[in-house]
């Protein structure tokens, strides 16, 4: 599904060129939850960058369901992003302005509109949000919206989530959710890849790497 | 005068009654007096009534002066108001677009983390584009029709303060109607204009970047 070869990404800036991701290669398949620790600043966010299409990698090739996102135009690619990936991350990223439907439909672009409010209602309830439904991110408890964030990765029913630190804001009863619906999305066939330096996160991972400076170390 | 020539030495006096004489046609009504009455003395008996007619006139022509002046008091009011309209109207239109684009430099940048995750999400360049134009015409829809109202009453209250009630543009003559119209397009259409480049900084908005900064 999901596959990275020899990836390497560097930026340049004021003090040089600082090798981000060096020689990176592993793939991830459905109904598998790779979990990538380390700690932070070794390229955990750019490897997942690469990985959602938002970033082309220096070197190297990445494959997602098939096909090279950079050899894309940027508008196919933001239609592959929008039909193949969900996105989780450690701040949530809600619209402020926008109630919890709102936010979750915001994901729509690849939904039909006539299903994406049949499917925002199911994903309500799915996260027990119907008493929330109306309410902004403001209103909300850090569960709720993580909740809110993963409901909009769910939305357009996609073939990869990319989590960023998830549980990174959230005490352990919240954490443990979010990560119990992660692991139903991988039993149910999805795949996840998730970039973390929690332990607990990556206790419910089917396979761990490891990184340090910007390298797969096991 | 011709009858009274053959009375001579029967009439000793001819008043002449409701005559409005001025002071200054006398001279010839005595020129023409001695043409037919040598030696007689016209004097002048109802010099009230001329005192009354020659304030009259006087009146009459200090009014046509006065209103003279006035004309032209307007007119050079009317020239430098316009001369003021041409400098102010460019300068006040520049300030708008200024201000407009601040403005939209600024929810740019306040809404940053949302454009990246819209952008992250798959929502294309141009659909940000037309969230942003669309706000900025809204803007400036609502801003042209305040702008009206806002002008048609001060135009009103200061026209009834010295010219009457008409509101006039100055330079060109508008219906409310049309007027309207041009408050409300010229407004949208400066708020396009001003808002072009800030909707095309959030269009290239790149959502690694803000990701990044997380």
């Amino acid at each position: 599904m999901l596959e990275f070869k020899n990836v390497g990404r560097s930026f340049d800036g004021t003090q040089g060129t600082v090798e981000a991701l060096s020689n990176v290669s592993f793939s991830v398949e459905p109904g598998e939850l790779l979990a990538v620790r380390g700690p932070s600043g070794c390229g955990k966010t750019t490897l997942l960058l690469i990985a959602g299409g938002l970033l082309s990698p220096s070197s190297g090739q990445m494959i997602l369901d098939g096909r090279d996102p950079y050899e894309m135009s940027p508008e196919s690619r933001n239609r592959l992003r929008a039909e193949n990936i969900g996105f989780v991350f450690q701040q949530f990223h809600l619209i402020p302005y926008l109630t919890v439907r709102q936010n979750i439909q915001v994901a729509s672009v690849a939904v039909p509109a006539n299903e994406a409010a049949e499917r925002t209602q199911e994903l309500i309830s799915h996260f027990g949000l119907d008493d929330r439904a109306d309410h902004v991110p403001a209103k909300l408890s850090t569960g709720e919206r993580q909740r809110t964030a993963l409901a909009r990765a769910l939305l357009n029913r996609p073939k990869v989530i990319l989590a960023d630190e998830p549980t990174g804001n959230l005490d352990e009863g919240n954490a443990k959710t979010v990560l119990g619906y992660l692991s139903q999305y991988v039993t149910d066939g999805g795949c996840v890849l998730l970039v973390t330096h929690d332990v607990r996160a990556a206790e419910h991972a089917t396979r761990t790497l490891q990184m340090s400076k910007g390298r797969l170390i096991a | 005068m011709d009858m009274a020539g053959d009375k001579k030495g029967l009439i000793n006096a001819i008043l002449a009654l409701e005559c409005h004489c001025t002071g200054e046609a006398l001279p010839l009504i005595r020129k023409e007096i001695a043409g037919v009455l040598p030696n007689t003395q016209v004097i002048e008996r109802g010099s009230r009534a001329i005192a009354r007619a020659e304030a009259r006139t006087k009146a009459a022509e200090r009014a046509a002066a006065a209103i003279e002046e006035e004309k032209e008091a307007r007119a050079t009011l009317r020239q430098s108001r316009e001369r003021f309209a041409s400098v102010l109207i460019p300068v006040v239109v520049t300030a708008c677009a200024v201000w407009v684009a601040v403005l939209g430099f600024t929810d740019v940048r306040s809404r940053r983390d949302e454009i990246g995750i819209l952008r992250t999400l798959g929502v294309s360049a141009k659909h940000v584009m037309v969230m942003f134009m669309s706000r900025h015409v809204l803007l400036g829809v609502l801003g042209g029709v305040l702008g009206f109202v806002a002008g048609v009453l001060a135009g009103g209250y200061f026209s009834a303060a010295s010219e009457g009630t008409k509101v006039q543009m100055i330079g060109a003559d508008f219906s409310l109607a049309g007027l309207l119209l041009a408050s409300v397009g010229g407004a949208a259409a400066l708020a396009v204009i001003a808002g072009w480049i800030p909707a095309l900084m959030a269009t290239r908005q790149d959502p690694a970047v803000v990701l990044r900064e997380e």
